[in-house]
């Protein structure tokens, strides 16, 4: 009877690991972050109104606030440093501005009310900029001369490239990635809506919105170097959106908002809410260079937009703050 | 009478560039700016917190206001 028993066991054991070996799942780590107090709080609390886009950088966090057109600094523990840019069409001014990215000394705003993307310094001082025929929706500096801008596609017009690539003085170098057509515009835009996030090595991940799990891996020459299938592990929520005709057409969100780390990236699950919907939410997945879900963390409040260094995470709450979170145990 | 239909069609020419052409321009600056608004909608809604059921339910309210709009009755 032992015998049988240890057999049993034995066999279940293998059963386990020859699954996890065949499939490449296993079971995600599941961590807790706990909020760190931000330094200096009574003094920073700077107000931000619609920040969009939040990039890390040596000088401190940088969130681009939409509503504010302009960009506030912080430093890592959450102190408030200074802030540029204001509303306007000149140079140094944004309008509607609506993705944000530092390559070296240099800032790159993408400006999409003023179709332009502006280069500043870390300062707010103007550089150069160029005007794009597009809406510029987010922007990626690979190189001083390779600047990546994710478009808003019209989805009027059948299928559009959604990666442009300009050098700094706005030459077009290369085009990537049609977007998705069906014909029906919202139901096309939520499907087309995207995440762009720089990897190491010059290199950038195009991270979909919605029904599909595939992560493309893309160098600065637009050349795709690999595709990462986010593990089946990964929840995936239906939810059922009205489209064309009033009827009812099924999207599977795969994020809310993404950030990467080294090689790891992290993916905001949305959350079902009170009402059936599914909004942002407060638990992250970290994703392996293989696609494999490895940990998912979990925060102590709902977050929309999340910047990630070792086992600091950076959140803007749903009332627009800026909340800072430390990874701890299991 | 080729000279008086000549006048005419001459006449007919002119005032349709002079009165035409301000009006043309007109049109598409306010497409323009239809447009314009369209977009900032669209972001607006996308960088919205808000679910995707409502998002969705405002990119399709951010379209018929551009159709309006572009139909000349009101803007975005």
């Amino acid at each position: 009877m032992k015998k049988i028993r240890m057999l049993i066991l034995i066999w279940l054991a293998f059963a386990y690991c020859g699954q996890t070996f065949l499939t490449g799942q296993s079971t995600p780590a599941r961590w807790t972050a706990r909020e760190t107090e931000r330094a200096n709080e009574p003094a920073s609390a700077v107000e931000l109104y619609r920040p969009v886009d939040l990039v890390l950088d040596e000088a401190g966090l940088f969130v681009l606030d939409m509503d504010d057109n302009n960009v506030k600094v912080f430093s890592r523990e959450g102190a408030f440093l200074y802030m540029f840019g204001r509303k306007g069409q000149g140079p140094g001014e944004f309008h509607r501005p609506s993705g944000l990215d530092i390559q070296g000394k240099h800032v790159y705003v993408a400006d999409a009310g003023n179709r332009r993307i502006q280069i500043l310094d870390k300062r707010g001082g103007y550089l150069t900029g160029f005007k794009v025929p597009l809406s510029p929706y987010r922007v990626l500096a690979l190189k001083e001369d390779r600047i990546v801008v994710l478009a808003l596609p019209s989805v009027r017009s059948g299928s559009e490239k959604l990666l442009h690539c300009y050098d700094s003085r706005g030459e077009l170098l290369w085009e990537a990635v049609d977007s998705f057509h069906s014909g029906d515009s919202v139901y096309d835009l939520m499907r087309n809506r995207m995440f762009i996030r720089k990897a190491p090595g010059g290199e950038f991940c195009l991270v979909p919105g919605a029904d599909d799990r595939i992560v493309r891996r893309m160098n600065a020459a637009g050349v795709l170097l690999g595709e990462i299938k986010v593990d089946e592990s990964y929840p995936l929520q239906e939810i059922a959106i009205t489209a064309r005709g009033g009827r009812k057409r099924t999207l599977r969100p795969l994020c809310w908002s993404c950030a990467i780390d080294g090689e790891t990236l992290y993916l905001l699950i949305p959350e079902r809410t009170e009402d059936g919907d599914l909004g942002p939410g407060r638990t992250i997945a970290a994703i392996g260079r293989r696609g494999d879900n490895t940990a998912l963390i979990d925060l102590p409040t709902n977050v929309s937009r999340i910047a990630v260094e070792g086992s600091t995470i950076f959140g803007i709450d749903l009332d627009s703050r800026l909340r800072l979170f430390t990874t701890g145990s299991k | 009478m080729k000279r008086a239909i000549a006048g005419t069609l001459a006449v007919m020419f002119f005032l349709s560039v002079f009165l035409c052409f301000p009006q043309s321009s007109a049109a598409r600056a306010r497409a323009d700016i239809c447009v314009d608004d369209w977009e900032a909608c669209r972001t607006r809604a996308l960088e919205s917190d808000e679910g995707f059921i409502r998002t969705t339910l405002w990119l399709t309210v951010c379209d018929l206001a551009v159709g309006k709009c572009l139909l000349g009755f009101t803007r975005v």
